[in-house]
């Protein structure tokens, strides 16, 4: 059992009033969203031609409790169906000491604030958009970490300056897997309510591990930077955000290599022994001679060489995505998008334009741009309806993200396509 | 004519007074909080910026439940935001864990009893309304 656990179960009963003051809300969003063409099929997120709802249907329970004057606890539960079943998780839950208005210190699973809206984004009714823009938000897909921070503000007349720092690790598990045995964060924002910027620094040393294999470390730095400006009813925002990663990859390039070669010679060598099979099995046939038996034998020689020949080809594919496990790099990753909303009482138009880039393609994940139209309709205080298109152009020969085949296939010959996303968002 | 015209504007200067007197609000703490505020430390405690009393240390702020007029028109006279704004602001406190709202109740009594019951409680009622254990702090019109 974590550390952070331990600590909020022994100072929560002690407690008892705390549990007078308690507050709980929650949230929840159902949503579904597709992609028209077929080479986005399932590779991101498991989103692809038929309906997903997995992907942002989710429901969150947030309790709150002031537990003395200096002390009160925090904690999120988040139920999320994810594509192959659901789970339900702490997605942040600490303890705060607030010896000032003007500072405090956590401790506990602490929210990972790297993107403008990261510290609510799963609760979709407080951002315009159906879905944040994939090719910015989902290069750290980290929520949380389990640490320590300490974040310190002061007003300036109408202006807010505040910094916040934070240390811990986090594991990340899945199919592929982001570990951190050392993660630093430091956010920096200042603004009021009509202009708020915001820069945040990453510094972490990763693991990465796919299917249960680690395949890379690297100790990686994130920056991100934001402006918001609302001028009335008309709202900006912009987000640039660049990652770069010193890999260290536990493949061995060169053996890596050496491994496809062998692999490829072997698998040459499986089609030559079915063609010799086939050849030989079709002899047989021709040659009146041959009795019924070795008739047989050749046909079940034929059988075995395709066989042969298929776990060759299977072999090879894992050599080569061994290859590109081993040439994989994350450096010089640009990220970024541009948002304009306005209000038109209840209902909020938005576009936005967003962009993945990375100097050295191909890479981690594929380039792209996409442009986005979306609706809010808000429905009352508590409730909206959320509507997206998304037009996604894959840039610069590689496959974009949205492509399940990115190691193995040809170059896109089309390489456009459009995401519709649609989301019920309430709070209560 | 004429006396019909004074009757007239009596009239409606009797209910002009009383609209002046019905959007009088008055902010209230505990008996034993001996602090001075402002509108504007009245705006930052409402928006989790301001979280102690120099008096009786921890705030805990009252409020109406939402889509109540009283609440609306509170929040737009004190923090010059409309309700709305200010809930999804509030959200975006509690669901990041950077701030517990103010308890919420449906009626000026549970408001003038929670503020009488607990030393650091600060609520908001029609000036008119107020009795009990309270001081009244601020009054906005």
């Amino acid at each position: 059992m974590r550390a952070w656990v331990l600590i909020v179960l022994l100072v929560l009963p002690a407690t008892a009033s705390a549990f007078e003051e308690m507050n709980w809300q929650g949230f929840y969003t159902v949503g579904g969203t597709w992609v028209d063409n077929n080479f986005a099929d399932g590779y991101h997120n498991g989103i692809g031609q038929s309906l997903n709802m997995a992907e942002y249907t989710r429901l969150g329970l947030n309790l709150s409790a002031n537990l003395t004057d200096d002390w009160t606890f925090f904690g999120q539960i988040l139920a999320k169906k994810s594509n192959d079943d659901a789970s339900l998780r702490a997605d942040w839950m600490y303890l705060a000491y607030s010896p000032s208005d003007d500072l405090t210190l956590r401790l506990g699973k602490i929210k990972a604030n790297v993107w403008f809206i990261s510290d609510y984004i799963d609760v979709g009714k407080t951002f315009i958009w159906a879905a944040p823009p994939e090719e910015v938000y989902d290069m750290f897909p980290v929520k949380s970490y389990d640490g320590a921070s300490v974040s310190w503000q002061k007003e300036l007349g109408d202006y807010t300056l505040s910094a916040e720092f934070g240390s811990g690790s986090f594991d990340l598990s899945g199919d592929f897997t982001i570990r951190a045995e050392r993660f630093h964060l430091g956010i920096l924002s200042f603004g009021n309510e009509s202009i708020h910027t915001r820069l945040a620094l990453v510094d972490m040393s990763i693991e990465n591990e796919f299917l249960g294999e680690v395949i890379n470390n690297s100790r990686s730095q994130i920056a991100t930077g934001a402006l918001s400006v609302t001028l009335g009813d008309l709202r900006f925002l912009g987000e640039v955000a660049t990652i770069m990663a010193d890999d260290t990859p536990t493949t061995d390039l060169a053996a890596a290599r050496a491994g496809l070669d062998a692999a490829t010679a072997e698998y040459a060598a499986a089609q030559a022994a079915t063609r010799a099979a086939r050849q030989a099995a079709a002899d047989a046939v021709d040659d009146p001679a041959t009795s019924a038996d070795e008739k047989r034998l050749a046909e079940n020689a034929v059988r075995s060489a395709v066989a042969n020949e298929a776990a060759a080809a299977r072999a090879a594919g894992m050599a080569a995505m061994d290859v590109g496990i081993a040439e994989t790099r994350v450096d010089g990753m640009l990220t970024w998008h541009m948002t304009v909303a306005w209000t038109l009482g209840d209902y909020v138009p938005y576009f936005y334009v967003a962009e993945i880039d990375q100097a050295d393609p191909p890479a981690f994940f594929g380039d792209q741009r996409s442009y986005a139209l979306g609706l809010v309709y808000n429905i009352n205080f508590n409730l909206d309806i959320k509507g997206e298109v998304k037009f996604i152009q894959v840039l610069n020969d590689t496959y974009g993200m949205f492509n399940k085949n990115q190691a193995t296939t040809a170059l896109l010959e089309d390489k456009e396509a459009t995401k519709y996303t649609i989301t019920l968002n309430a709070v209560f | 004519m004429r006396a019909r015209l004074l009757i007239l504007m009596g009239m409606m200067g009797f209910l002009l007074a009383d609209v002046g007197r019905a959007a009088e609000l008055a902010v209230i703490v505990h008996r034993s909080n001996k602090d001075q505020l402002s509108l504007n430390d009245v705006k930052r405690i409402y928006l989790g910026k301001k979280k102690k009393f120099a008096s009786v240390g921890r705030i805990k702020p009252a409020d109406f439940t939402k889509g109540t007029q009283l609440r609306a028109t509170f929040y737009e006279k004190v923090t010059g935001r409309s309700a709305k704004a200010v809930d999804t602001y509030w959200y975006r406190l509690v669901f990041t864990g950077k701030g517990v709202p103010p308890k919420s109740f449906s009626g000026s009594d549970g408001v003038l009893d929670y503020v009488a019951s607990n030393e650091g409680a600060i609520g908001y009622v029609e000036a008119a309304r107020v009795k009990g254990n309270v001081r009244i702090v601020l009054k906005i019109k």
